[in-house]
C-alpha cells in the first residue's frame, strides 16, 4: 500500500512539472501608492496602451525539472499589457489625476519584459520577478514627447518552496514595484508640472 | 520714529514665520545596522540543481559551493574596480539630501544616542553588487538589498516590521562589457543605490512607511 500511495505521489509531482501554469497576477488595487506626481495639478491622461515588445511572448517563465531543462510554461490569465495598464490607471488616480477617453496627455510605451525566474540555492529557492517597460507620455493635441523612461519592477522572495501562489504573489509584488518606480519619478513629475505650465 | 516700529514688526513676523517652518520639520533618526556587501551572483543565479538531482543533499552541497568558488573568484576580480565609498556616499547622502528636501530633518544616530521622539528608520544593509537578471542572455544589473524598519517612537502601537528591498539597475550589460569599463561599471552600481535611497525616502516621505 505504502509503495503505491509512493508511486501515485511521485507520478503526480512528475506530472505537475509537466503541466503548465497559469498565473492570476494581477498589482495591490488597494496599495494607494502616492508619489511626487500627486503634487502636480489634476491631468487628464487617456488610458495606457502598451505594446508587448518580450522577446519571449508566449510565457513569463519556465518551469524546470532538476537538470534546468524545461518543462511546462508559465503564463499569465490576463495579458500583460492589461496587467500593466490597469496597474498604471490605478496609479494615476491614486495620485489625484484622471484617466478618461478624451485626455490631454497619452500614454504609449511598450512591456520589454515579464519575467519570473528561479534561483537554486542549497536550502532554499529564490523567486524573483522582474518586469520592464518604457511609457511614454505625449501631448494629445500635438503628439510632441513630454516624458519617456523606462523603468523596472523587481521583486524577489526566498523560501523553502512555493508553487503558484507563491509564484503569482512574487509577479504581483514586481508590478506593484514598477508602480512605485513610476509613482516616485521626480523627472516625471518635473516634466508634467512643466507641461501643465 | 515709525519707520523703526514697521521694520521691528516685519522683523519679528518674518522671524515667527522662520521658527514656525522650522519647528514643523519632522525629526527623522536614521541608525544604519551592519554594513553592506560587495556580491556577485553569476553561477548561483544559472544554476540548474542537477548535483540535487544526481546525489541529493550532498550533491547539492557540492554544487553550491562550485558555484559560490565561482562567483567568489568574480566578486575578488570585480571588487578592486569597484569605489568602496559608494555604499555609503551614493545610498545614504542620497537618502539624506531627499528627506531633507521635504522637511525632514534627519538625524544620524551614534552609538551613545538613544533617540526618544520623531520617527526612527533602522536599516539593515545586506549586499550589493551585480547579478544576472536574465539568465537566456546573461545580462547582469547592479543591485542592492537590505531590510528596513519605521518606527514613531511617540506612537507606542507603531510597527516595527522588517521590509525587504531588492533594487536593481535599469541598465543589463554582460559580464564582460561591465569588466571592460570600470565607469560604466561603478555608474550601474551608484545608480542602483540612488534608486533604492530615493524609493526608501519616498515611501517614507509620501506613504508613511518603508
Amino acid at each position: 500500500m505504502r509503495k503505491f500511495i509512493l508511486i501515485l505521489l511521485t507520478i503526480f509531482t512528475q506530472a505537475c512539472a509537466f503541466t503548465d501554469a497559469t498565473l492570476p497576477v494581477q498589482h495591490d488595487s488597494n496599495a494607494n501608492t502616492v508619489g511626487p506626481i500627486s503634487e502636480v495639478e489634476i491631468l487628464t491622461f487617456s488610458p495606457p496602451n502598451l505594446e508587448d515588445a518580450r522577446s519571449d511572448k508566449q510565457r513569463i517563465g519556465w518551469k524546470k525539472n532538476g537538470y534546468g531543462q524545461h518543462t511546462a510554461d508559465i503564463t499569465t490569465e490576463k495579458t500583460v499589457q492589461v496587467i500593466i495598464e490597469d496597474a498604471v490607471t490605478d496609479a494615476l488616480l491614486d495620485n489625484g489625476h484622471a484617466v478618461v477617453e478624451d485626455a490631454s496627455i497619452t500614454i504609449t510605451g511598450s512591456i520589454d519584459r515579464f519575467w519570473f525566474e528561479t534561483d537554486m540555492n542549497f536550502w532554499t529557492v529564490e523567486f524573483i520577478g522582474d518586469i520592464q517597460c518604457t511609457l511614454d507620455f505625449k501631448d494629445a493635441s500635438t503628439s510632441e514627447t513630454i516624458y519617456s523612461s523606462v523603468y523596472t519592477g523587481t521583486y524577489k522572495r526566498e523560501v523553502a518552496g512555493g508553487l503558484e501562489a507563491t509564484w503569482t504573489e512574487v509577479m504581483a509584488e514586481a508590478v506593484d514595484n514598477l508602480i512605485e518606480e513610476i509613482v516616485f519619478d521626480d523627472a516625471l513629475a518635473e516634466a508634467l508640472e512643466e507641461y501643465r505650465q | 520714529m515709525k519707520i523703526i516700529h514697521v521694520i521691528t514688526a516685519l522683523v519679528t513676523i518674518l522671524f515667527s514665520a522662520h521658527f514656525a517652518q522650522a519647528s514643523e520639520k519632522t525629526i527623522i533618526h536614521i541608525d544604519v545596522d551592519g554594513s553592506a556587501e560587495f556580491d556577485v551572483l553569476y553561477h548561483r543565479a544559472t544554476s540548474n540543481a542537477t548535483g540535487a538531482v544526481i546525489a541529493g543533499l550532498i550533491g547539492a552541497g557540492i554544487q553550491s559551493g562550485i558555484e559560490s568558488n565561482q562567483d567568489s573568484a568574480k566578486v575578488d576580480v570585480m571588487e578592486p574596480m569597484i569605489d568602496k565609498a559608494s555604499w555609503r556616499t551614493y545610498f545614504l547622502d542620497t537618502l539624506n539630501t531627499r528627506l531633507e528636501s521635504k522637511n525632514y530633518e534627519a538625524e544620524w544616530i551614534g552609538e551613545t544616542i538613544e533617540p526618544t521622539e520623531g520617527l526612527l528608520l533602522t536599516i539593515y544593509p545586506d549586499n550589493y553588487g551585480f547579478k544576472i537578471v536574465d539568465t537566456k542572455t546573461l545580462l547582469m544589473s547592479a543591485f542592492v538589498q537590505f531590510e528596513a524598519t519605521l518606527v514613531n517612537l511617540q506612537d507606542e502601537t507603531s510597527r516595527s516590521e522588517k521590509k525587504d528591498f531588492y533594487v536593481t539597475s535599469k541598465d543589463r550589460r554582460t559580464y564582460d562589457a561591465l569588466l571592460s569599463d570600470k565607469v560604466l561599471m561603478n555608474a550601474d552600481l551608484q545608480s542602483a543605490l540612488r534608486k533604492a535611497a530615493k524609493r526608501i525616502a519616498n515611501k517614507i516621505i509620501y506613504n508613511k512607511e518603508v
